[in-house]
């Protein structure tokens, strides 16, 4: 038979999904700029985008900022529990095939992907809009004669980034990928404000415990742990960081806070929280010397960086106090609070990234996908980061929402710095 | 039932030779049977009276005993739903049941088997897992097989109907709607043939 118009827990939720939406859609002015600027040209005509992202509030957004501007979306989701029904409903609902519900199988994922390749009239994908690299991986292995058609993908996280550079290196990719992630409006919003608002989210829906006065400790001070620190601070915690990188460790110095090591650190501390992207960060030696009651937890990108199965293991007991908080009791007497087991905290007990962030992330997306469309054939084969010119449009499209005002330079000062007008305003290497 | 052939076990009432306290001049004379015939009658008679006895008796146990049937029956039937029921609830399943909906089981290679909204005709031939069967799950959270949800649909808007009815009948009327069964069929009825 054919496949069905599309596959959701609960089309009935799509009422509430399009409440849901609109109220995103204020907070995402990046998007609707787009949808003002380029969707009276439907810039995406003929484009026929399979998009491979979690299916959120968020993510709907975006999918409607693609179709306004003229594309053909099909939808599904990269991971097997973030979708959220009722958003999928309500975009199933406006005819869009999406393919995602909470809960799938490893099977029904595969499945759900597969449904997105061959649209309606029987032509299949021309454009891939991925987050981790399994639609990549699966078009590349599974689907190879579609390749040919494929103007461009573009790749939403690291993990995604990791695998076209090891694909690129093989020699096996072969459509022109357009990396996301590392958009400066990208890595460095979304990751450092992202987790500065969901971090204390995370901790506060899960303990309700009084920050101010506390003592945290914040392992690793890249975007996310600088997010973190500044969060906790404050909210009136004593920060505690630890590094093993002498620049971020100088920077969290200079900023005022305490290096030090976690073996210096722990007795002292009520809270810990990983963010290094390292494993065994946290060990059973540490848990055993910490303070009654410490709260433990991990917001960095894999679940390795907190011995959770050492805790498993030598604890007394373990009782879990609502979904996603475990109090663990030490044959010491003492107890640790472990959130969401050890997984990202700001997924697992609050509700990951704020909209407003979202928008950076997924505007850079939707020019992704514009420059991948309509310059086709100036992208060889090869993974390139979006302009720097582009990066700026994104940062741009959300200024006006929040006020802000920006100087224009007079062509003297033009002259002067050797930079144009309108941008871009910064040389490739420049940091932020 | 046996027969009884033997005359002695007729139980004849006891002779006495002095009723009333009158000596009767010849008890034998006076007990004396007229013909063997009378014995054999009232044996037969007493043998008839026990058939019927123990028929009637029969017939009223056996209905009994049918009714235990039934119900030890029902009562199976009631686990057995309530076991399937559980089973159903209890296989693996990553989603958040929700009742209306209708849900596939299938079987892992594992043996563990699992409850999933693709239906064998979604999955077509790349169906990677054996398909076990399909069942509505109801707002009572018991579970109605496919085949059987038109059936249970028919009897869920007769309840809808009537329930519709009584509250049409609005608040003052609720207990003698209650007690008026005979207008809810008529109105049913009346409603079915329209």
């Amino acid at each position: 038979m054919s496949k069905p118009q599309y596959k959701v827990a609960d089309i009935s939720l799509a009422e509430w999904g399009r409440k849901a939406i609109e109220l995103a859609e204020n907070e995402m002015p990046g998007l609707m700029m787009l949808r003002k600027v380029y969707g009276p040209k439907k810039v995406l005509k003929g484009a026929r985008i399979a998009g491979c992202l979690h299916m959120t509030v968020q993510t709907a957004v975006l999918i409607e900022t693609l179709t306004e501007l003229g594309a053909e979306v099909q939808w599904s989701s990269c991971n097997i529990f973030s979708t959220q029904d009722h958003a999928a409903a309500a975009i199933a609902k406006t005819g869009v095939p999406v393919y995602a519900w909470k809960g799938e199988t490893d099977e029904e994922y595969l499945w759900c992907i597969d449904q997105t390749l061959v649209f309606a009239d029987g032509k299949p994908l021309n454009m891939i809009l991925d987050d981790g690299g399994d639609l990549t991986n699966l078009v590349h292995t599974k689907y190879p004669q579609y390749l040919k058609d494929i103007r461009g993908l573009s790749e939403e996280t690291t993990t995604g980034v990791h695998n076209l550079a090891k694909m690129m290196a093989k020699g096996e990719l072969k459509v022109p990928a357009m990396n996301v992630n590392d958009s400066v409006t990208k890595s460095k919003f979304d990751n450092l404000y992202g987790c500065r608002e969901s971090l204390v989210d995370g901790i506060k829906r899960a303990t309700d415990v009084m920050l101010a006065g506390k003592v945290a400790v914040v392992a690793g001070y890249g975007d996310v742990g600088k997010g973190c620190a500044q969060a906790l601070r404050a909210f009136g915690s004593r920060v505690i960081i630890t590094e093993i990188d002498p620049i971020n460790a100088l920077q969290a110095a200079m900023e005022g806070y305490e290096v030090t090591t976690m073996d210096h650190a722990v007795q002292e501390a009520h809270i810990f929280v990983t963010s290094t992207g390292c494993a065994d960060v946290l060990t059973g030696e540490h848990f055993s010397q910490m303070q009654d009651d410490a709260i433990v937890c991990n917001i960095g990108h894999f679940d390795c960086e907190i011995q959770v199965k050492w805790l498993n293991e030598n604890c007394a007991s373990k009782d879990t106090i609502k979904p996603q908080v475990d109090r663990y009791t030490m044959k010491s007497g003492r107890h640790i609070i472990l959130l969401a087991e050890g997984r990202l905290v700001n997924l697992g007990c609050a509700m990951g990234h704020p909209s407003f962030v979202m928008s950076n992330s997924f505007s850079n997306q939707v020019l992704a996908q514009i420059e991948l469309w309509t310059k086709h054939g100036e992208y060889p084969i090869g993974v390139h980061l979006i302009s720097k010119k582009l990066d700026e449009e994104v940062a741009a499209a959300h200024l006006d929402k929040l006020g802000v005002v920006l100087t224009k330079l007079t062509s003297q000062q033009s002259e002067y710095l050797g930079i144009p007008v309108e941008g871009p305003f910064k040389p490739a290497i420049y940091r932020y | 039932m046996e027969k009884p052939t033997d005359m002695s076990a007729v139980a004849l009432v006891e002779t006495n030779a002095k009723p009333l306290g009158l000596q009767l001049v010849n008890s034998y004379m006076t007990n004396k049977k007229s013909s063997p015939q009378d014995l054999v009658e009232l044996a037969h008679q007493v043998s008839k009276a026990d058939e019927f006895v123990r028929a009637n008796a029969g017939n009223k146990l056996s209905l009994i005993a049918e009714q235990i049937k039934y119900l030890q029956e029902q009562a199976r039937k009631v686990l057995e739903e309530a076991k399937k029921d559980a089973d159903l609830h209890h296989a693996a399943c990553n989603i958040v049941k929700k009742p209306g909906t209708t849900y596939n089981l299938y079987k892992r290679e594992s043996g563990q088997a699992y409850l999933s909204i693709l239906s064998p005709e979604e999955w077509g031939p790349a169906c990677p897992h054996e398909y076990v069967g399909s069942w509505r799950l109801e707002f009572d959270q018991s579970w109605t097989p496919l085949k059987d949800v038109e059936r249970r649909d028919q009897e869920n808007l007769m309840v809808t109907k009537v329930l519709d009815h009584q509250l049409a009948l609005g608040e003052s009327d609720f207990f003698s709607g209650l007690t008026g069964e005979k207008a809810n069929v008529q109105a049913l009825t009346a409603e079915q043939k329209s």
